[in-house]
């Protein structure tokens, strides 16, 4: 089990859309929230991200797929 | 299925559980964040929640009893 | 007729037609009324809103009714008191106090909002209207819906003391104690509201139900002779009246009706419930919901404000203050009131004069710049609130020696019969 310190980045069109929520179910991760600041224009998100090393990388790739910008942050 | 909408206050009691995660997971609903200033584990999150009624329900109380202020998206409707 | 292009999320800006929707289904913004300016500004004037009724509907052509008013209609064009001995005693020479204790017909700014969403919901067709309430927007609600031929459905909490259902029951509305906590009232009204279509006033009516409160803000300006005081005090609860205030001055100068909106708009809360005024103060739009509040100023008691973030953003742009209020000044400004200017207000006029007084002593109100505290509800309808720190009767025999024994103790050490005056 590995944790990755993510910040997302997301375009107004994908606001609507269960973004965090997928890509946890689809790729067997746990989300849990450390920061977010979404608006009607854009979302931004920094997510702790959960699982094996394997899910993580495809759960990654999942993201920018959706056009999110994923940037890793290191854990303090 | 029904769809809720729920205004989220956190204040502070679950800065280290994911606990929209394990919301979602006990009672199977699937979790939306339309707008949000969280931090810290402070701030709030406009939230679209979408399952079956009673877990709906459940659901909000299960917040409720973390600590966690759960309104409607309108907040306080009753007024004086 | 109209002049409005639709509704308008605050937040996104995306446009909806008119209809009773109050959330903007991209973002959950709140919807507000997108107005036509240039049209309403090529045909209104001072002159032609002079030439109106005197009610709150000589600005109709900022509200949003299309049809025939047909509730509500004399609601409005309250008092602007110029209130010298209370300046005196507060220390301002032009105090001035717009008097909602005396709006038709339930004694309440409230009144003003209902109007709208109750001519509203019968242009929606409604059968029914609804609030959740306390106090003075169930007595409203029941009031207009009964002028309309509506049926009312008026939500309280079961453990509300009877005597506030009394001026709701009157207008033979249905009222519908829910056993449950405050927050779980707030939820189930969501769920009604939207299960069964109803026209619900702090739901989906919100944003024409809100925009009543504008004419607070135009009679102010027209009644001081068509100008923008230099303060309001306006007290808060949800936190829409003094953001609609706000707006109403601020279209009245795009409409070229006063000259500028110099003016500050402070915000007054109940130490028992502030999460506006708290915010302010730590200057974070970030508010705070005070889970439980407390004190006697029921009619603010809203721990989880609507509009406080909006609340907020309008006192910092406008450089105003918060001040709160404890019940123990609630009471003392709320006897000052009427001692000085025969104005009984409700507790809400308590919290607002007592948060005056103190931006006073302050220094943020100035003694000679033009000053409007927002009195917003009748006293006859909180008695209980004052009930114990008034004088009982004097009580003398039938003689008149016994009603001069009194008189000549008055003089002396004796219960005195001119007290309660400012100093």
């Amino acid at each position: 089990m590995a944790t990755l310190r993510v910040r997302l980045l997301f375009p107004a069109e994908l606001v609507r859309e269960p973004i965090i929520y997928s890509v946890a179910t689809r790729h067997h991760l746990i989300p849990n929230l450390r920061k977010a600041r979404v608006t009607e224009r854009s979302g931004e998100a920094i997510l702790d991200l959960s699982g094996d090393e394997e899910s993580l990388r495809q759960g990654i790739e999942y993201l920018t797929g959706l056009g999110v910008k994923v940037k890793p942050l290191p854990i303090e | 299925m029904s769809r809720r909408r729920v205004h989220l206050t956190f204040q502070g009691q679950l800065a280290d559980e994911p606990a929209l995660w394990n919301m979602s997971q006990e009672f199977g609903l699937v979790f939306n964040i339309r707008q949000a200033d969280l931090e810290g584990g402070f701030g709030w999150v406009m939230l679209e929640l979408e399952g079956g009624d009673d877990q709906l329900e459940a659901a909000v109380r299960w917040l409720e009893g973390r600590g966690v202020i759960v309104a409607p998206i309108e907040q306080d409707i009753v007024a004086g | 007729m109209s002049d409005i292009k639709g509704l308008k999320c605050r937040e996104c800006a995306r446009a909806y037609p008119i209809r009773p929707v109050h959330v903007c289904e991209f973002c959950f913004g709140p919807l507000e009324v997108d107005y036509d300016y240039a049209a309403i500004g090529a045909r209104v004037t001072r002159q032609s809103i002079e030439a109106g009724p005197a009610t709150m509907w000589r600005y109709r052509a900022l509200l949003p009714v299309d049809g025939e008013i047909v509730v509500g209609r004399y609601c409005g064009l309250t008092p602007l008191v110029e209130a010298r001995n209370l300046g005196k005693a507060l220390g301002l020479r032009r105090l001035y106090l717009k008097n909602d204790t005396v709006n038709h017909p339930t004694l309440s700014f409230k009144d003003r909002v209902v109007a709208v969403a109750v001519n509203k919901a019968l242009e929606f067709g409604f059968p029914v209207v609804a609030c959740a309430s306390t106090g003075n927007l169930a007595n409203s609600v029941a009031a207009h819906a009964a002028e309309g031929g509506l049926t009312s459905f008026i939500f309280i909490p079961a453990d509300l003391e009877r005597g506030k259902v009394l001026g709701t029951s009157i207008y033979a509305a249905n009222v519908v104690a829910v056993r449950g906590t405050y927050d779980e009232v707030n939820r189930l009204c969501s769920e009604i509201a939207d299960k069964h279509g109803w026209g619900f006033a702090n739901i989906n009516l919100r944003p024409f139900y809100a925009e009543g409160s504008k004419t607070f803000g135009y009679e102010i300006a027209e009644q001081l002779g068509w100008r923008a005081p230099d303060h309001v005090v306006v007290p808060a609860a949800g936190g829409s009246l003094i953001t609609k205030i706000w707006k109403g001055l601020r279209e009245f100068h795009g409409l070229r009706l006063i000259p500028g909106v110099p003016t500050r708009m402070h915000v007054a809360q109940a130490a028992g419930c502030a999460p506006i005024v708290t915010a302010v103060r730590a200057n974070t739009d970030l508010i705070r919901p005070v889970k439980q509040p407390t004190g006697i100023a029921k009619s603010l008691a809203i721990g989880n404000p609507a509009d406080g973030y909006y609340a907020f953003k309008t006192v910092k742009q406008s450089g105003g203050m918060g001040e709160e209020a404890t019940d123990e000044e609630i009471v003392d400004a709320m006897k000052l009131l009427a001692a000085t200017e025969g104005i009984f207000a409700e507790t809400a006029g308590g919290v607002t004069l007592a948060a005056t007084r103190k931006l006073v002593q302050q220094g943020a109100i100035g003694r000679d710049e033009v000053t409007v505290a927002c009195i917003t509800g009748n006293g006859l309808k909180t008695q209980e609130a004052v009930a114990a720190a008034l004088r009982p009767p004097i009580h003398i025999q039938p003689t008149l020696r016994s009603f001069d024994e009194i008189l000549t103790q008055s003089n002396g050490a004796g219960p005195s019969l001119v007290d309660g005056k400012a100093a």
